[in-house]
């Protein structure tokens, strides 16, 4: 539905003349590695299409809320140091993830610091430069999101099939965005100013920086084969360090510790797998399944990672150290319930925050609302403009 | 070989993720159980129920640990949660799912009786094959004939004299996994994989035969290549194959 009326809204002109956006955001340097990415592609993976979208999706919501998009709008992932944008239309922009340093340029020269976890304002013209981050990935979200066409209902990039996102590829200098419209992006830059001066410096979301670690414990689930490996195998994945390979990628994170061998090798056949998954190659280091990963596999699975820890998967940077702790299923589901609850907490706040500080700058918070200018377009695209 | 009406075991992978195993061979019997089990569950979809995943042998069925366990009623308020498993709600689910879609027998429960053709439960009709057009040129196929001791028109004859069934789709999105290659074509994949197989390539592997949709690397034999495009995003459906579909290769000049 979101991609329809998204490319409605690109395609027409009968959107109210504030939310139809000509806005792009411009790639002037890619970073590292930068992908447009969502909260990805459900409902294809019996067609060998993955999940893909963020590696973290926790702090992809938070990004979306703090600039007022849905929590599943496009925005950039960020991996190890950011690029440099510019926008053609001021918009609200906020960072989230493993923070760095990262710096406004606005049109007259002046160059200030913004934070993570805060909404800022870059005017048209205005640039964002992000340095090296504090862990593996982070979010840029811009207020309307990043209004790439959807594929199968989707604005995730898939690299291997090279769909999605921006043509199916990372950023590159030169590349231009076209922004959306709606919520919080349709703030004239006073208004957005004083709103901003309203919100404060407080940064609910701070709670939801990843942590650095020496060793990053993951919690783990034993999986069908692990009873294939031999003991002294079983006691060294649960006791031993693990460091993370530069061949990992989106796909997985490919693992170096010590010996696993495997008491029993029988044929597997493919089967589903999914986010977390832990394969065993014969011969090989352990491979932790992330976002990109094949929708099947056929290596013995010792195990799976615990969704509540996925946003440390996300983190992990070549050479980073990991080690695994068992746990049960039951318990997982619990700590997943009460993180849930936490987000869900955060996201309310978020609102309320933007409510007060939209009132205090005189606005009507209803007016900027998501949802409520969501439904607008979506009125509007039917054709019953009232513009 | 008898065909297995349901899962002979249920095998929880991580939270999310549980997989219906049906036979340790795969076979298109045990392909079309599978195929069956996914439509029921498809008819009859139980709360948290995200996706069905068919493998060679399996059924991967992804759902929401937490809906499945609020659907029994348990762990709904934080209470109740130290023992609720969601695997197994979710089988449970999963089994009520497959139990009321089973015309139930007069005595109580439907799941007892034998499957048998009386059950209501017809084969689905052997739709024709679906034809894929092939030019045998593979960079491969010299190696192959080598190997196997056969010649290059004993490959094309045995390869596109067979009519295979889709097993499972995975890899890579659209990439059909077929079987069973004829005896005397079956090898193991090469010991160095090409970085570069292109799109459209048709390859061989063990018992297996597939279709490269996107330019990838790859360690299967490659015979031949083919113009009909596996995987379109912008199509509905995007895939060419789907699982159970049978097949047959058309040679071309």
């Amino acid at each position: 539905m979101r991609g329809r009326q998204a490319e409605e809204e690109a395609a027409s002109g009968a959107v109210p003349a504030r939310q139809a956006s000509a806005a792009v955001l411009i790639v002037e340097n890619g970073g590292f590695f930068t992908t447009v990415q969502d909260l990805g592609r459900p409902g294809y993976r019996a067609s060998g299409v993955p999940p893909a979208g963020a590696m973290d999706p926790e702090a992809l919501r938070i990004a979306n809320r703090l600039v007022g998009n849905p929590p599943g709008a496009a925005a950039l992932e960020i991996t190890l140091a950011g690029p440099a944008l510019r926008l053609t239309e001021g918009r609200l922009v906020a960072l989230m993830g493993a923070p760095g340093p990262a710096e406004a340029v606005f049109p007259d020269g002046r160059v200030e610091a913004v934070p993570f976890g805060r909404p800022f304002f870059l005017p048209s013209g205005g640039r964002l430069r992000i340095g090296r981050l504090g862990g593996a990935r982070a979010y840029v979200a811009v207020a309307g999101g990043i209004a790439v066409p959807p594929v199968l209902g989707s604005r995730s990039t898939y690299l291997p099939a090279r769909f999605g996102g921006m043509e199916g590829r990372r950023l590159v200098a030169g590349d231009r965005l076209p922004l959306g419209g709606g919520g919080l992006s349709a703030l004239p830059p006073d208004a957005a100013r004083a709103a901003l001066r309203a919100w404060g410096r407080a940064r609910p979301a701070a709670a939801f920086f990843p942590a650095e670690h020496a060793v990053t414990v993951l919690r783990f689930l034993p999986g069908p084969e692990w009873d294939w490996l031999t003991e002294a195998a079983q006691a060294a994945f649960l006791g031993e360090v693990f460091t993370v390979s530069p061949a990992s990628n989106r796909m997985g994170a490919r693992l170096k510790g010590p010996p696993l061998p495997l008491s029993r090798r029988e044929e597997l056949f493919s089967a589903a797998v999914d986010f977390g998954v832990v394969q065993l190659p014969p011969g090989g280091g352990p491979i932790v399944l992330l976002s990109d990963h094949q929708t099947t596999g056929g290596y013995p699975r010792i195990g799976a990672v615990i969704a509540v820890d996925r946003p440390l998967l996300a983190q992990l940077r070549p050479g980073d150290r990991v080690a695994f702790y068992a746990v049960g299923r039951p318990a997982a589901l619990r700590w997943r319930m009460e993180r849930r609850r936490h987000l869900r907490q955060l996201e309310a706040a978020i609102a309320l925050r933007w409510a007060a500080a939209l009132a205090a700058a005189g606005l009507r918070p209803d007016a900027f609302d998501p949802a409520a200018s969501l439904a607008r377009a979506d009125a509007a695209a039917g054709g019953t403009t009232t513009a | 070989m008898a065909v297995p009406e349901r899962p002979q075991r249920w095998v929880p992978l991580g939270e999310g993720l549980l997989l219906l195993e049906f036979a340790d061979r795969p076979s298109p019997a045990v392909t079309e159980a599978i195929v069956r089990v996914r439509d029921r569950l498809l008819a009859r979809p139980f709360p948290g129920l995200l996706e069905l995943i068919p493998g060679y042998t399996t059924l991967g069925l992804l759902y929401d640990p937490e809906a499945v366990v609020a659907a029994l009623g348990g762990a709904s308020n934080g209470s109740g949660a130290e023992a609720a498993d969601p695997a197994e709600a979710a089988r449970r689910l999963a089994e009520a799912s497959l139990n009321a879609g089973e015309d139930p027998a007069p005595d109580g429960r439907g799941d007892r009786s034998p499957p048998s053709a009386a059950s209501g439960e017809a084969p689905r009709p052997a739709a024709e094959p679906v034809e894929i057009p092939v030019r045998y040129d593979g960079e491969d196929l010299e190696a192959l004939a080598e190997r196997t001791g056969l010649s290059r028109e004993d490959i094309v004859r045995l390869h596109s004299g067979t009519i295979y069934t889709v097993y499972m789709i995975g890899f890579m999105p659209g990439f059909p996994y077929l079987g069973e290659v004829p005896e005397p074509l079956r090898v193991p994949r090469r010991s160095v994989p090409r970085t570069r197989v292109p799109a459209g390539a048709v390859g061989i592997a063990g018992a297996q035969t597939g279709i490269y949709p996107y330019e990838s690397p790859g360690g299967w034999w490659i015979i031949g290549h083919t113009p009909v495009r596996m995987f379109d995003p912008a199509a509905d459906p995007p895939v060419r194959l789907r699982i159970g579909d049978r097949v047959r290769f058309v040679p071309v000049e």
